[in-house]
C-alpha cells in the first residue's frame, strides 16, 4: 500500500473510533437505564487502559453496567465478590497439587479471577487490607507473581471495582497506593424518578442483559493505540499538571483554596490519567486535539479519591468535588 | 492554514486601526491641548509647534501602540480559540502545522473547518471602545481648540485727567525755592535743588495732564534725590567700618547709622584712643613709670594709625565723592598725626600731657584729655551736621512736592539695614540711642492710620517721616513760636523715643 493509501486508511480508523464508542453506548443502554456520565467515563478508561472505582449505594446497577460492558466489549469477565474472609489467593490463584498421567506429584499454577480481561472487584472495600494489597501488582503492572512465578495477564486489562460509601461494620478502607492505581473514581447516583420507572419496566419483561457485542479485545487496543496519537499542545499539557501540582496545599505556588481545605494531593498519576484520558475524551467527542474543556471534565473523577480534605473542609460542609471545582476554577484564571 | 492566515490579516488591519485611532487620539488631545493654552495665553508658543509636537504625538503613540497590540501568531490562535470557543483546535493546528500523520491532517482540517465556521463572526474587538472614545476626545480637543476663539477684552486708554497747576500750589513750589534758597545747604546741591523745583514750576504750569504733571514730578524728585543721595553713602561708608571690627570703628559706623549727629559726643566713650590712652595714662600715674617721650608719641601714633588707616581704606570702598564734605573731614581725621591742623596739634599734644602725667595729677590730665577728645569729636560733629542738613532739606524738597500733588513718595535711602547688627554691638548702648530711624521701636508705628494720601489705611510708622518731615520744614520756615516748636519737637521726641524715664525715688 502506497503511503497515501496508508493514510486515507489510518483517517478512517480514527474517523471510525467516535463511530465504535458510540456503539459501545448504545449497547450498553439496552441494559442500563440512564448514568449517561458514567458510561462515558468507563468507555474512556478502558480504552485509555486505566481501572475505575464505582462508588454507590447497592443497587443502582453497578455490577450490572459491568457485566454489560463485559457483553458488549466481548472480553471474558469475571467477579470477585470481596468479602473479609476472601484471601489473596482467592483473587490471583494459586499452585495446587495434582497428580499428572504417570500418578506423579506436580504443581501446577491455578489462576484466580483476576486472569480475565475484565474484573469486576464487588465491593472491594470488604476485603482485608491484605487481599486488597493482593490487587496492586495486577491493577498496575497486570502482572501477577505467585512463588516468585510471574504470570502476565492477557490484554486489554481492566478492573472495575465498586465500593458502598455507607458505613458499615467490617469494611476496610482503600490504601492510598490502591486508590491511586484506579484511573476514575466514579460516583454512581440515584437514579431519578422517570429512570427508575424505566429500571423497573425493563426488568419486568427480563433480568437478563440484551446488549450485543460490538468491539474485541483487538479493536480496543487499536483504538488506544490511536488514542495515545491525539495531539496536547503545551498549554492543555501545562494546564493539567498546574491543575495535579495546585492540589499540593505544601507547595508554596498552589491556590489559597487548597492551602485552605486540603490536606494532601493528588500524585503525579494523576496528570497522566488526566492527559491519557483526555484524549480519548477528545476523540469520543469527535475532536482530534485535546482541549482545556476536556482535561476540566475529567478532573474531578480522576482527582477526587486522590486528594484528601482536611477538617476545615469537612467543617464548611465542603465535598472533595466542591474543593476541586474551586481548584479547576482558580487554574483557568487567565487561560 | 490560509483560513488563519485571512484572520491574521484581520488582527494586523485591527492592531494599525487600534494604533491609528490611539496616535490621532493622542496626537489631537496633545495638539489642541497646546492650541487651547496658546489661545488662551497660559504658555506662549509659535504658531507651527502646538501642530508639530501634536504630530509628534500622533506618531510616537501609532507606534507604541502597534507594537503592543500586534501580537504574534501564538497569541492570535489562542485568542481565536477563546473567542470562538475552538477549544484549542487552532493553537494545536497552529503547533503541529508541518507534523505528519493522519491524526494531524485531521486535526488540521477540524481547525480549519472550525474557523471558516467562525469567518463571518467578527474578531475580538475587546477595548476598541476605548480607542474609539480616545480618539474621539481627541478630535474633539483638536476642533474646540480650533474652533475657539478668545474674546479679547479691549483695554481702553485710560482716560486723560486734565490737569491745571493751581495758585495756591505754585505759590507752595515758589515758598519752597526760597525756603532752599535760605537754607544751610552746601552749594552746589542747594544750587542744583532749586532749580530742579523751579524747573518743576515751569514744567507744571505747561502741563494739561496728569500724565504730563506726573512726568515732570519724577523728573524733579529724581533730580533732587539724586543730589542730595550722596548722603546716603553714609551707608557704604558704615558697613566698610564696621567690617573692621575694631571699638573705634564700630563707634563711629554706629553713629553714622544713628543718623543722629548730636549724639556723636558719646562717641569718644567708645574708641580705642581715648580708652587705650587712660589705660597708659593710669599705668603711669599708679606705677611711677616715665616712658620716654619718644615712646610716648610713637605709642599715640600707633593707636590713631590704626583709626586712621581703616578710614583712609574704607573711603574708596564707600561711594563718597572725593568733594563731599564728609570725605574731607575723614582724611582729615586720619591724617591727623601727620598735618599740622587744629585736630593733629589737640592729638599730638596728648604726647605732652603725657609727658607730663606724673606731676600733673589724674584730675587735670582727664581734663585735657577731654578738651583733646571734645575737639576731635567736633570736627566729626560739624561735617556730620552738615552732611545732615544737606540731606534734610534735599528730603523736605522731595516730601514737600509729594504732599503738593498727592504723589508717591519715594523710598529714602536711609542707613537701617545693619541696624539690628549695630545694636547688637558690644557696648550694649544699641538700645538706648536712636529715633524713628535707626534707634528702637517708634511707638505706635505697628498700629494702622488712615492715610488721607491713597485713601488707605497703613501704619503709622510708614508716614511719622513724612510727618516729621513735613513739622521740620515749617519749623525751619518759622511757622511755628517758640513755645509750639518746642512741645512738636517733644511731641516726635516721644514718638520716636519713648517717655522719657522717671528718675527713681529711693536713687540718693
Amino acid at each position: 500500500m502506497s503511503n497515501v493509501e496508508n493514510q486515507a486508511l489510518e483517517m478512517e480508523r480514527v474517523k471510525n473510533f467516535s463511530e465504535k464508542v458510540k456503539k459501545v453506548k448504545e449497547e450498553i443502554r439496552k441494559d442500563v437505564v440512564g448514568q449517561e456520565d458514567i458510561v462515558n467515563h468507563v468507555i474512556i478508561a478502558i480504552v485509555a487502559g486505566g481501572n475505575v472505582l464505582l462508588e454507590g449505594v447497592p443497587g443502582v446497577g453497578k455490577t450490572r453496567l459491568v457485566r454489560s460492558l463485559g457483553r458488549v466489549l466481548g472480553l471474558p469477565f469475571s467477579r470477585i465478590q470481596f468479602t473479609p474472609d476472601l484471601m489473596p489467593s482467592d483473587v490471583t490463584g494459586t499452585n495446587v497439587i495434582e497428580k499428572d498421567e504417570n500418578g506423579r506429584l506436580n504443581t501446577k499454577f491455578n489462576p484466580g479471577p483476576i486472569f480475565a480481561n475484565l474484573v469486576l472487584a464487588d465491593e472491594i472495600n470488604r476485603a482485608t487490607p491484605k487481599t486488597q494489597s493482593a490487587m496492586l501488582e495486577v491493577m498496575q503492572e497486570h502482572k501477577v507473581t505467585i512463588a516468585k512465578q510471574t504470570y502476565e495477564i492477557k490484554e486489554p486489562f481492566f478492573v472495575l471495582a465498586t465500593e458502598n460509601p455507607i458505613e458499615q461494620d467490617g469494611t476496610y478502607p482503600l490504601p492510598e497506593a490502591q486508590m491511586d492505581r484506579f484511573m476514575f473514581k466514579l460516583i454512581v447516583k440515584f437514579p431519578g424518578k422517570s429512570e427508575l420507572s424505566d429500571i423497573v419496566r425493563m426488568t419486568q419483561k427480563t433480568m437478563m442483559e440484551t446488549a450485543e457485542t460490538v468491539v474485541d479485545g483487538d479493536i480496543i487496543l487499536e483504538m488506544r493505540q490511536l488514542a495515545s496519537t491525539v495531539p496536547v499542545i503545551d498549554e492543555v499539557l501545562d494546564y493539567a499538571t498546574d491543575l495535579v501540582s495546585n492540589t499540593h496545599p505544601e507547595l508554596d505556588d498552589s491556590c489559597a483554596v487548597t492551602k485552605k481545605y486540603v490536606k494532601y494531593g493528588a500524585s503525579p498519576r494523576a496528570a497522566q490519567g488526566l492527559i491519557t484520558a483526555a484524549k480519548v475524551r477528545a476523540l469520543m467527542e469527535g475532536r482530534y486535539n485535546v482541549a482545556l474543556d476536556d482535561i476540566d471534565a475529567l478532573a474531578p473523577s480522576v482527582l477526587r479519591h486522590r486528594i484528601k480534605v482536611n477538617y476545615t473542609a469537612v467543617n464548611e460542609k465542603l465535598t472533595v468535588d466542591n474543593v476541586i471545582s474551586m481548584i479547576i476554577k482558580e487554574t483557568r484564571k487567565g487561560r | 492554514m490560509k483560513i488563519f492566515e485571512r484572520f491574521r490579516s484581520r488582527a494586523l488591519i485591527v492592531s494599525i486601526s487600534k494604533s491609528l485611532l490611539a496616535g490621532f487620539g493622542a496626537g489631537g488631545i496633545v495638539a489642541g491641548l497646546l492650541l487651547l493654552l496658546t489661545k488662551l495665553q497660559v504658555i506662549a508658543l509659535e504658531a507651527y509647534l502646538p501642530w508639530l509636537l501634536g504630530g509628534g504625538g500622533l506618531v510616537l503613540v501609532s507606534v507604541g501602540t502597534f507594537f503592543l497590540v500586534r501580537g504574534n501568531d501564538k497569541k492570535l490562535a489562542k485568542s481565536l480559540d477563546k473567542q470562538f470557543g475552538l477549544q484549542e483546535k487552532v493553537q494545536t493546528m497552529l503547533v503541529h502545522k508541518d507534523s505528519q500523520g493522519a491524526i494531524y491532517e485531521l486535526q488540521r482540517q477540524d481547525a480549519r473547518v472550525a474557523l471558516k465556521n467562525a469567518k463571518g463572526k467578527s474578531l475580538d474587538l475587546k477595548w476598541l471602545w476605548a480607542y474609539i472614545l480616545c480618539f474621539i476626545i481627541g478630535v474633539a480637543m483638536l476642533v474646540t481648540a480650533i474652533v475657539y476663539t478668545p474674546t479679547v477684552e479691549e483695554e481702553l486708554p485710560e482716560p486723560e485727567v486734565p490737569f491745571e497747576l493751581t495758585s495756591m500750589q505754585e505759590a507752595a513750589l515758589n515758598e519752597l525755592v526760597l525756603y532752599i534758597e535760605a537754607s544751610t545747604m552746601q552749594e552746589p546741591y542747594k544750587g542744583n535743588v532749586k532749580n530742579a523745583v523751579s524747573d518743576l514750576i515751569l514744567g507744571l504750569k505747561l502741563s494739561t495732564t496728569e500724565k504730563e504733571r506726573d512726568i515732570c514730578l519724577k523728573l524733579a524728585v529724581d533730580t533732587i534725590f539724586e543730589e542730595t543721595g550722596n548722603s546716603s553713602a553714609a551707608l557704604e561708608l558704615m558697613e566698610e567700618l564696621w567690617a573692621y571690627n575694631t571699638q573705634a570703628a564700630r563707634a563711629l559706623a554706629k553713629a553714622l547709622n544713628y543718623y543722629d549727629w548730636p549724639r556723636l559726643d558719646e562717641w569718644d566713650k567708645y574708641t580705642d584712643a581715648a580708652a587705650d590712652f587712660r589705660a597708659l595714662f593710669i599705668y603711669i600715674s599708679l606705677e611711677g613709670e616715665t616712658p620716654t617721650d619718644e615712646d610716648k608719641v610713637s605709642f599715640l601714633k600707633n593707636i590713631l594709625n590704626d583709626t586712621s588707616s581703616k578710614i583712609l581704606s574704607a573711603l574708596p570702598k564707600s561711594g563718597l565723592s572725593d568733594d563731599d564734605e564728609l570725605t574731607l573731614i575723614l582724611i582729615r581725621l586720619a591724617s591727623a598725626n601727620e598735618v599740622d591742623d587744629k585736630l593733629g596739634t589737640k592729638i599730638l599734644g596728648l604726647a605732652t600731657l603725657a609727658e607730663q602725667a606724673a606731676t600733673l595729677g589724674y584730675q587735670e590730665a582727664e581734663r585735657a584729655l577731654d578738651d583733646t577728645m571734645l575737639a576731635y569729636n567736633s570736627i566729626i560733629f560739624k561735617a556730620l551736621s552738615q552732611h545732615k542738613t544737606n540731606t534734610d532739606t534735599g528730603e523736605y524738597a522731595i516730601t514737600r512736592i509729594c504732599d503738593l500733588f498727592d504723589y508717591t513718595l519715594p523710598k529714602f535711602e536711609r542707613p537701617t539695614l545693619i541696624q539690628s547688627s549695630v545694636d547688637s554691638g558690644t557696648d550694649g548702648e544699641g538700645g538706648g540711642g536712636g529715633g524713628a530711624i535707626g534707634g528702637g521701636p517708634t511707638f505706635g508705628s505697628d498700629d494702622l492710620v488712615f492715610d488721607p494720601n491713597t485713601g488707605e489705611f497703613v501704619e503709622y510708622g510708614t508716614i511719622l517721616s513724612r510727618y516729621y518731615a513735613i513739622m521740620f520744614g515749617k519749623t525751619e520756615a518759622g511757622v511755628y513760636t517758640e513755645e509750639e516748636k518746642a512741645a512738636l519737637e517733644k511731641y516726635f521726641s516721644i514718638l520716636q523715643d519713648g517717655f522719657p524715664k522717671e528718675p527713681e525715688e529711693n536713687e540718693e
